[in-house]
């Protein structure tokens, strides 16, 4: 699985949100898109999904999916690509799940649209519950019953049973308690591992951004300003910006303290 | 300087004609309403006729040149009563709006803000008033009261106010759950202005949605009433009293019931298209970030 | 100085804060409280401001109880303590223009004449770091960084001598809240404050706080010098939130301390230690008896049955903080 980003832009009106001239990733790569708020990094998410156009945005370049060009690729084939080979997850779990449903009934939509029959939806629900150290007791449960860890979890277990190949996951653990946050991290590092799943990682906090990606790309007004191995990009900075970003970020000086 | 101020202003009410055609042509009609109610006696061909004049020789002629509405049952030209009937109806509006904001309003933001006792002393009282139908208890007080234009107006504003004391506090109820309340106690902010400063401005958006549907709704009622003989008597040049004068000719002189039926349809739609326009607007953040 | 003795909050006979003490003494003097979702943190804020009923203890200031004052000294009082909450977007009246705003602050405690309000507000702007002409501004005209600075100069506009900072950070961009940060640490030592800082982030509280609580379940489980408390956490909830604390020098690393499982629900906390489900060194004696906080050395106080045997180095060595902490936090000055 390849995914390539070439020459997108994103635009309101006459406003271009997002500009990026080239972008990949790879099979089990994990790769961030770092940047403020107003960056254009969740609207680049979008327009990988096809949603962009539908908040009014003009999106044009192009991106590609294993060759298969996803730009201007008309909705219903759109729909089967979304959600079958690429998922989204989002900051507030708990809203972005329909609160009338409860987990398993749409667990079981998501997978028959997908052509799963119903017996095999329910045993791939259960086992995807499982693969996120969730009981799968908890598909009988309505969203609002979850705890904000517990969501984002079952969020990603739906991309797990969808067979996904690429995650793109927008700010997951940023309204998460610290903790948990550290729990969701190893289960993307173990879903990367297991199910060689891509990840896309939107994340304001490069300390997450650090521990977790392969490489970074960091955005600001809807530019990459600098992008590489994460290691690399995060000690030695080359672009001002990017320097600031990573000064910016409140430290633990233990060593002093120690 | 005022100039440049001037410009940007016109400009700024073409955009919104463009971007809200409702709310412009409503408020263009509003408008429009106000200044023949205001300008009636220049506009009315024979405005002695809006009063208890007549001319037996004239009776119930057709519209012509002289007349362009015909004329009533004595003789009095239409079209100067349909021009009058403006500002008695939106004088009647007014009037019932003013009453029941005056006292809704207060009451239910005090009711909202406070909860409590409060609330409870003030909402068991307002729902007594809502318990009756709105129609029925103004009849039932005009009746009492003798009809009049005056008792008309004194009936419905009594069936008017509890919902803008509901309205009220509603929306009180919810501001006072937002944080920059908080962080005004905080700050020891005295509790009358809390309410005038922070409170009221805050809730005021429905409100001016509401009184301008509620324009629309008033006048319709008051027509109701005279309609029934309860509201204006003749020769008050009221709508409705002149919809249900003209409604024993209605098969021969039609003219009779339908200018003034079509001035209250227009009048009633006019503050309701204003009403529904004002509710897209008036978004603080939408209005001023452009 | 303001005290807060054995204090408790229930909202819906859940004990949201149960049995806090803190001391707060003149400032400049910076106490960090943290805590995750639950802990009660935001909830002891708003009982010091006097924003909610208290279920049982109190609040002083400099020896008077906060909840029976009346009148003029409870004026006197809201303008001693004054608040910045954590989402500017909210706190500011969306109707009134900032510069009214501020003045408002100015107008109900009289704090200058009438015609000098204009040229105050000019300068409560500029020592937030906004230019005057803000103040014909309406608050959602603003960015984010420029809200919180608006609810800065207005807290500041009573000229109180503490603060209670509840998450004032958090919901801003990184580089928008090192700025602000920078700011609370100048202000901090301009005008001598005190101040609580509510966070759920360990390192903004290392920033700008001598002394820090960790709050877990509406209790205060470790309590001490900053820097000690983060270099040698005493209790293991302390240690597992401290290691949880992503860093971006592969350095500064630590190995993870693992908490299974969740937040209990606070209507039914676990008897005996609240952090006993969740504790790895949790025996027997946790599940029946509730630790008390208690002093571990000098002002390292902690709520741990087994302090003394899990920390033998820390308490040995009589801290190994100890002589690197001084009267201000280890990093205020590097922030400048």
């Amino acid at each position: 699985m390849t995914l390539e980003i070439r020459n997108l832009t994103v635009s309101f009106d006459s406003r271009r949100v997002v500009d990026i001239d080239s972008l990949e990733l790879g099979d089990a790569e994990i790769v961030a898109l770092a940047g403020e708020s107003g960056s254009g990094k969740s609207m680049t998410a979008l327009a990988v999904v096809g949603l962009a156009s539908t908040k009014g945005a003009t999106v044009a370049g192009s991106i590609k999916l294993d060759g298969t060009e996803l730009i201007g690729m008309p909705q219903s084939e759109l729909r089967a690509i979304r959600g079958g080979r690429i998922s989204m997850i989002f900051q507030s779990p708990v809203s972005s799940f329909d609160p009338v449903f409860r987990i398993g009934t749409i667990f079981r939509g998501a997978l028959q649209l997908h052509g799963a029959s119903r017996a095999e939806a329910r045993d791939r629900a259960a086992e995807a519950m499982r693969g996120v150290m969730l009981a799968p007791e908890l598909l009988d449960r309505y969203p609002h019953q979850l705890s904000g860890g517990q969501a984002q979890r079952v969020a990603i277990a739906l991309a797990i049973a969808l067979r996904c190949e690429v995650l793109l996951a927008d700010e997951p653990t940023s309204a998460l308690d610290v903790t948990v946050q550290g729990e969701i991290l190893e289960l993307l590092r173990r879903l990367r591992e297991q199910e060689r799943m891509a990840i896309l990682f939107i994340s304001h906090d490069l300390a997450v951004v650090a521990e977790l990606c392969d490489r970074v790309a960091v955005m600001r007004m809807g530019r990459i300003v600098e992008v590489g191995p994460a290691a690399e990009v995060l000690r030695a900075p080359s672009d001002p910006y990017t320097r600031e970003l990573i000064a910016s970020v409140p430290k633990l000086t233990s060593a002093a303290a120690g | 300087m005022s100039e440049v101020a001037i410009t940007t202003r016109s400009r700024g009410v073409a955009r919104l004609a463009r971007k809200n055609p409702l709310l412009a042509w409503g408020a263009l009609v509003a408008a429009a309403l106000i200044v023949v109610a205001l300008a009636a006696p220049l506009i009315a061909p024979h405005p002695q006729d809006a009063g208890s004049t007549m001319h037996p020789a004239a009776t119930l002629q057709s519209p012509s040149r002289a007349h362009p509405f015909g004329t009533d049952m004595y003789g009095r030209d239409e079209l100067s009563r349909v021009v009058y009937g403006a500002r008695v109806s939106l004088s009647v509006a007014g009037l019932v709006l003013i009453i029941a904001v005056a006292i809704g309003v207060p009451l239910g933001i005090a009711a909202g803000y406070f909860g409590g006792v409060v609330d409870n002393i003030i909402m068991r009282v307002t729902d007594v008033f809502l318990a009756f139908p709105a129609l029925l208890l103004s009849l039932a007080l005009v009746s009492v009261l003798g009809p009049s234009v005056r008792n008309a107006v004194l009936a419905i504003s009594v069936t008017w106010w509890p919902w803008y004391t509901r309205l009220a506090r509603g929306q009180a109820a919810s501001v006072r759950g937002r944080q920059f309340i908080e962080s005004c106690r905080a700050l020891g902010v005295p509790r009358f202005r809390m309410l005038w400063r922070h409170v009221l401005p805050n809730s005021v958006t429905p409100l001016i949605v509401q009184v301008s549907l509620d324009a629309g709704g008033v006048i319709l009622t008051a027509a109701a009433l005279s309609f029934l003989g309860l509201g204006a008597q003749d020769p008050t040049p009221e709508w409705g009293l002149m919809v249900s004068q003209g409604q024993d000719f209605f098969t021969t002189q039609w003219w009779l019931v339908t200018f003034p039926g079509i001035a209250i349809l227009i009048t009633a739609m006019a503050f309701n298209l204003m009403g529904d326009g004002l509710r897209e607007v008036l978004d603080p953040k939408r209005v001023l970030t452009r | 100085m303001l005290e807060v003795r054995a204090l408790h909050v229930v909202f819906e006979s859940v004990h949201a804060v149960d049995g806090v003490s803190l001391t707060l003494p003149a400032g400049p003097f910076g106490l960090g409280i943290v805590g995750e979702s639950g802990s009660g943190k935001t909830t002891i804020a708003r009982a010091v401001m006097r924003l909610i009923p208290l279920a049982g203890g109190s609040v002083l200031l400099d020896g008077h109880d906060v909840f029976r004052l009346r009148g003029g000294a409870l004026r006197a009082y809201r303008r001693a303590v004054q608040i910045v909450f954590q989402d500017a977007d909210s706190t500011l009246d969306p109707r009134m223009r900032v510069g009214p705003a501020i003045r408002e602050a100015l107008r109900v405690h009289r704090v200058v004449s009438r015609d000098e309000f204009g040229h105050r507000v000019d300068e409560l702007l500029e020592e937030v770091g906004l230019e005057s002409a803000t103040s014909s501004r309406f608050p959602h005209e603003l960015s984010g960084g420029q809200r919180q600075r608006v609810a800065i100069a207005r807290a500041l506009a009573v000229e109180p001598r503490t603060l209670i900072l509840d998450e004032p950070t958090s919901a801003l961009d990184v580089t928008v809240q090192a700025r602000i940060l920078r700011l609370i640490a100048e202000l901090r030592e301009k005008r001598q404050l005190a101040y609580f800082l509510i966070s759920h982030n360990l390192a903004v509280v290392q920033q700008l706080c001598e002394e820090a609580a960790v709050l877990y379940l509406g209790q205060v489980i470790e309590q001490g010098p900053t820097g000690q408390l983060l270099s040698s956490p005493a209790h293991p909830y302390t240690r597992a939130l401290r290691s949880a604390v992503p860093e971006i020098d592969i350095a500064d690393r630590r190995a993870r301390v693992v908490v299974p499982g969740i937040v209990p629900d606070p209507a039914h906390p676990p008897a005996g230690c609240r952090f006993n489900p969740r504790c790895p060194f949790v025996v027997q004696r946790c599940r029946e008896e509730t630790p008390l906080l208690r002093r571990l050395w000098a002002e390292h106080s902690v709520a741990c049955h087994r302090a003394e045997e899990l920390n033998p180095v820390l308490v040995s060595h009589g801290g190994r903080g100890q002589d690197a902490l001084g009267q201000t936090p280890d990093n205020l000055g590097s922030i400048f």
